[in-house]
């Protein structure tokens, strides 16, 4: 199976799967047994307990705490089993996690305990100052008074015991960390005299005893986790597994007593148990020659081929007489590249909850991508920069509604306040944001937002400058701010929602997303109707040429003219709509379920958009059949979207561009580049001078003022 | 035609006659295991550890911590510490857990690094070939996610179940269908508008995957045609067939020869 040993003298026989391979018995006389250390292993679950044990249980203290260890036999020729810390390995949860339902330290067959000592520290530099040499020392003297007191022989656990010293980050969700399994040096060391797979050191028929004797010690409750045990070779033929304390009784029933261990280690060298073990043979039963089987599996039986049995000499040390003698320990674990360096595990990725929430939030997007829409651009959703002016009953389904589509920038942009009719309409807000006069808007939604999912999200309370709201000298300043402001904002942005509950609001923003050609969603209510449309490209852009412009199938005719914007269809200047109103006028009285429908449309435009190969410059594709199959991925993209909740109809709307339009023509945005603010303001201060100036005064004196705003029109039905 | 799923006491029963077929082969592999939870329908779930994965190399981790220490070499090793350890392969752990929403069996797993680092199924996947990469987003089987555990509570790798049920379906239908023909043939195109067909064509696509796939699993030439019973005892070897290449977990073809 392609073992490649160490070439060098001491190599041991080979265990390998054919016979040839394991043909070759070592013989020449005494070599120093060598021992493979033994490797940890740390499962995620123990990380996670213990994050959850130092933030809830520990704290600052930096007492050790008892944890357990588990291993099993190798039980795979290429793999030897580790030393595992799992999550069960810390004392369990006091609030009773419901994932931990094995209680602790009780083993099986597959999870032989071993006791640790875990020393988290709360520093970095307490975890690189702890006294290693010192801490090594007193591990090792502690397994070697369990020897002297017999103590390792009730329990052979205890031969097995290792320490950990950890730094857990949990800002960065990092842990440091460093395994010790402490091993009483023999010194002379032990040497070996013969090392052979089970398979040749035995009879066929002793192996069949063998294998019988190991099962029943491993698959008895009371046995299976005891790592260390004897095989006795009765006068009569038998073999029985019996515990070590056995050690005199059996020598003395006569026949012939070996020893066996669970050895993690795969190759051909004994694994590291069993150091401490030949501590306590030498200890304990004074003896200098030892048989050791090396108990490794497959499926759950000894296998003869992997399993080993080391005939040892050991050495008489007469210093371990001497009362009060300290052994020297050795152990300490090199990192995974040999160096003598701890360990580091980063876990951000599966721990940190944020991440973990955006994964999950991603789920959803990701299946429909790959069974319905494998074109869904997810990393341009994320990527896309959205604004909303207005965090009312628009802005907040429109925010909600951004979320699923894996849109992760929102900005809100309102001057309100929460108030105490808001919450019921608006869904991201609650009762408790209405207290104290009201969270400003703004802020509550981004909050709200974060609390459901992962978003970066920033709220600015601002007013929109509005024209016909006429400025007094005192306020000239902040407005201009306001007015850059908003400009900033519309450029940092990839998409501008239009929210607002008044007309006039949308017209700054309007003109600042043509003059920058931006896109535009806008969304608008009236009692039981709404209009979703996309604003066109500004004026004076001129499409850029698409490289590979694939003529595309698509499903509808469309018309590929500039298109226009909400502005586009009115014939007067947008003027303070609210000035002649009564109170309940000024409320947005509409139907509960428009605002959803609308501002679900709104962003389903806006995504459709953005898939777009033309994107602002996406002709407006007319309506078709529902009959008919859409081509595209999304399907069509129209200018227009009005609905008429009354007749629970909605229609599919072109609307060219007007060259008279007070918010997007190219009179209006050229003045806008000329003259900047000093535009702006002329126009919030001036009622009639949007119409001087795009030529809309002449036309209304020509045509005798029609007034049209679209939810009055009915002509179109 | 059956559905393609399973219920939950089915799943049980698959679960327990996979173990004896998987766990009784003279292979190398591990054995699977069932882990009780009473309080799922299934009453529990399988576990297959320690699979090595010697084909993913651990990431050459920054030295994050240069954190010098003056330890004298003998509180590593000593003239009896064996030093030249070979490194070891990346491992995986592998639950086929019962999905209660989708009536299918559903592959959780997790693996590391041979120095204990979890291993990253998505940079994994990000790192493939694109072509491969590919296919792993179109197959149905393949769609890898991370999703909590449920039972540990803690994020694992996952393939997405929602494509489970109408492979295995299929599958049936494919084995009667050949069964009665003598060759494979290829799955009826998706029922979609027909405007549809330009965004079908890499579902399509994976469709011819899995045709190819046909030829090479034995179960769907040898196996016998499916009696309605029988589909229990083959579900669980059928299915990982699919997605066990997915995962890194290598499905002895042998096994689908002792169900004949
Ligand atoms: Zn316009």
């Amino acid at each position: 199976m392609g073992l490649t040993e160490p070439s060098d003298s001491e190599a041991l026989t080979p265990s390998g799967h054919g016979p040839d391979e394991a043909s070759e018995v070592r013989s020449s006389a005494s070599s120093t047994l060598m021992f493979a250390p033994w490797q940890s292993a740390v499962d995620e679950g123990f990380w996670h307990r213990m994050a959850s044990f130092k933030l809830e249980t520990q704290r600052l203290d930096e007492h050790p705490v008892p944890v357990s260890g588990f291993f099993a036999p190798c039980s795979h020729p290429q793999i030897p089993s580790h030393l595992q810390l799992l999550e069960e390995s810390l004392p369990p949860d006091p609030g009773g996690s419901s994932s931990t339902s094995h209680s602790a330290v009780i083993g099986n067959r597959n999870k032989c305990p071993a006791p640790g000592t875990l020393y988290n520290t709360n520093t970095l530099e307490s975890f690189t100052g702890m006294d290693r040499p010192s801490l090594l020392k007193s591990a090792a003297l502690q397994i070697w008074e369990d020897i002297h007191s017999g103590k390792a022989e009730e329990d052979s656990n205890v031969l097995n015991r290792f320490l950990l010293i950890s730094f857990a980050d949990l800002k960065k969700w990092s842990f440091l960390y460093w395994f010790a399994f402490p091993a009483i040096v023999l010194t002379p060391s032990a040497t070996v005299s013969s090392c052979t797979p089970v398979s040749m050191a035995f009879s066929e028929e002793e192996s069949t005893g063998i294998r019988g004797a190991c099962s029943e010690w491993r698959s008895t409750e009371t046995t299976a986790s005891s790592p260390f045990f004897l095989l006795h070779f009765t006068s009569d033929g038998a073999v029985n597994a019996r515990p070590i304390r056995d050690w005199k009784v059996a020598n003395e029933e006569g026949g012939k007593v070996i020893s066996a261990y669970y050895d993690p280690y795969n190759r051909t060298y004994p694994g590291w148990p069993l150091r401490n073990f030949l501590a306590l043979a030498v200890v304990r039963w004074e003896v200098t020659e030892l048989r050791v089987l090396c108990y490794r599996e497959k499926r759950g039986f000894l296998d003869p081929e992997l399993s080993l049995v080391v005939d040892v000499e050991l050495p008489k040390i007469p210093e371990w007489k001497v009362q009060g003698f300290i052994p020297k320990g050795v152990g300490w674990e090199l990192n995974s590249r040999g160096k003598a360096r701890p360990r580091i595990v980063h876990l951000a990725a599966s721990m940190d909850p944020e991440r973990a929430a955006n994964q999950a939030a991603d789920l959803n997007l990701k299946l429909m991508r790959w069974r319905l829409l494998p074109s869904l651009n997810i990393p341009l959703l994320s990527s896309t920069k959205c604004l909303l002016l207005g965090a009312g009953t628009l802005g907040c389904h429109v925010a909600r509604n951004l979320l699923p589509w894996g849109i992760r920038h929102i900005t809100f942009v309102d001057y309100g306040k929460v108030a105490m009719s808001n919450p019921c309409r608006q869904s991201l807000y609650n009762l408790e944001d209405c207290l104290n006069g009201g969270k400003p808007k703004a802020e509550a939604a981004v909050a709200s937002l974060k609390r459901i999912g992962p978003v970066e999200a920033r709220g600015l309370c601002m007013s929109i400058p509005m024209p016909g709201h006429s400025v007094g000298p005192a306020e000239v300043d902040s407005v201009l701010a306001d007015c850059s402001r908003l400009k900033e904002l519309v450029d940092e942005h990839d998409i501008v929602f239009l929210l607002t509950d008044t007309r006039e609001s949308r017209w700054l923003p309007t003109l600042l997303c043509a003059a920058a050609n931006k896109v535009a969603i806008n969304a608008a209510l009236g009692f039981d109707s709404f209009l979703v449309m996309r604003h066109g490209a500004g004026p004076a852009f001129l499409e850029p040429e698409i490289s590979n412009s694939t003529e595309d199938e698509i499903s509808a005719p469309t018309y590929d003219g500039r298109l226009g914007c909400y502005f586009c269809n009115d014939i007067v200047a947008p003027l303070d709509s609210t000035a002649n109103r009564t109170l309940d006028q000024q409320c947005t009285v509409t139907r509960p379920g428009l605002a959803p429908l609308g501002a679900a449309l709104a962003v389903e435009m806006a995504v459709s958009l953005l898939h777009h190969p033309r994107r602002i410059f996406a002709p407006a594709a007319q309506a078709v059949a529902i009959t008919d199959a859409t081509v595209e991925a999304l399907g069509i993209l129209p200018h227009q979207v009005r609905g008429f909740l009354a007749h629970y109809t909605q229609l599919v709307v072109t609307g060219a561009a007007f060259d008279k339009c007070t918010a997007c023509s190219s009179i209006v945005v050229d003045e806008f580049k000329k003259r900047g603010m000093e535009f702006v303001l002329e126009v919030l201060n001036r009622p009639n001078y949007l119409e001087d100036l795009t030529g809309l005064t002449e036309m209304l004196a020509a045509t005798q003022g029609l007034t049209l705003d679209w939810d009055d029109e009915d002509d179109e039905m | 035609m059956w559905d393609g799923t399973l219920s939950a006491a089915d799943f049980q029963y698959a679960s327990k006659e996979f173990m004896k077929l998987w766990n009784h082969e003279e292979c190398n592999m591990n054995q699977w295991s069932w882990e009780e939870r009473p309080e799922s329908s299934a009453q529990g779930y399988l576990i297959l550890e320690g699979v090595s994965l010697p084909e993913i190399e651990t990431p050459l981790m920054h030295e994050s911590l240069s954190m010098e220490t003056d330890d004298k070499e003998e509180l590593f090793s000593d003239d009896a510490t064996l030093t030249d350890l070979t490194s070891q392969p990346s491992r995986c752990t592998y639950h086929v857990i019962y999905n209660e929403s989708y009536n299918v069996p559903t592959i959780y797993f997790r693996g590391y690094h041979s120095d204990g680092s979890p291993i990253n199924w998505l940079d994994i996947h990000m790192s493939l070939p694109s072509h491969l990469a590919q296919q792993m987003d179109q197959n149905r089987w393949t769609f890898l996610t991370q999703e909590e555990h449920p039972y540990l509570h803690r994020p694992w790798f996952m393939l997405h179940p929602c494509g489970t049920s109408s492979i295995m379906s299929l599958m049936s239908t494919e084995r009667l269908k050949q069964k009665s023909r003598g060759y494979a043939t290829p799955p009826e195109p998706r029922k979609r508008g027909e405007g549809e067909d330009k965004q079908a064509v890499p579902s399509r696509s994976s469709d011819l995957e899995f045709d190819t796939k046909l030829e090479f699993i034995p179960s769907i030439r040898e196996a016998p045609t499916n009696q309605v019973g029988n589909y229990r005892d083959q579900y669980l070897l059928t299915w990982l067939s699919f997605v066990g290449p997915a995962v890194r977990l290598p499905v002895p073809l042998d096994l689908f020869k002792s169900l004949n």
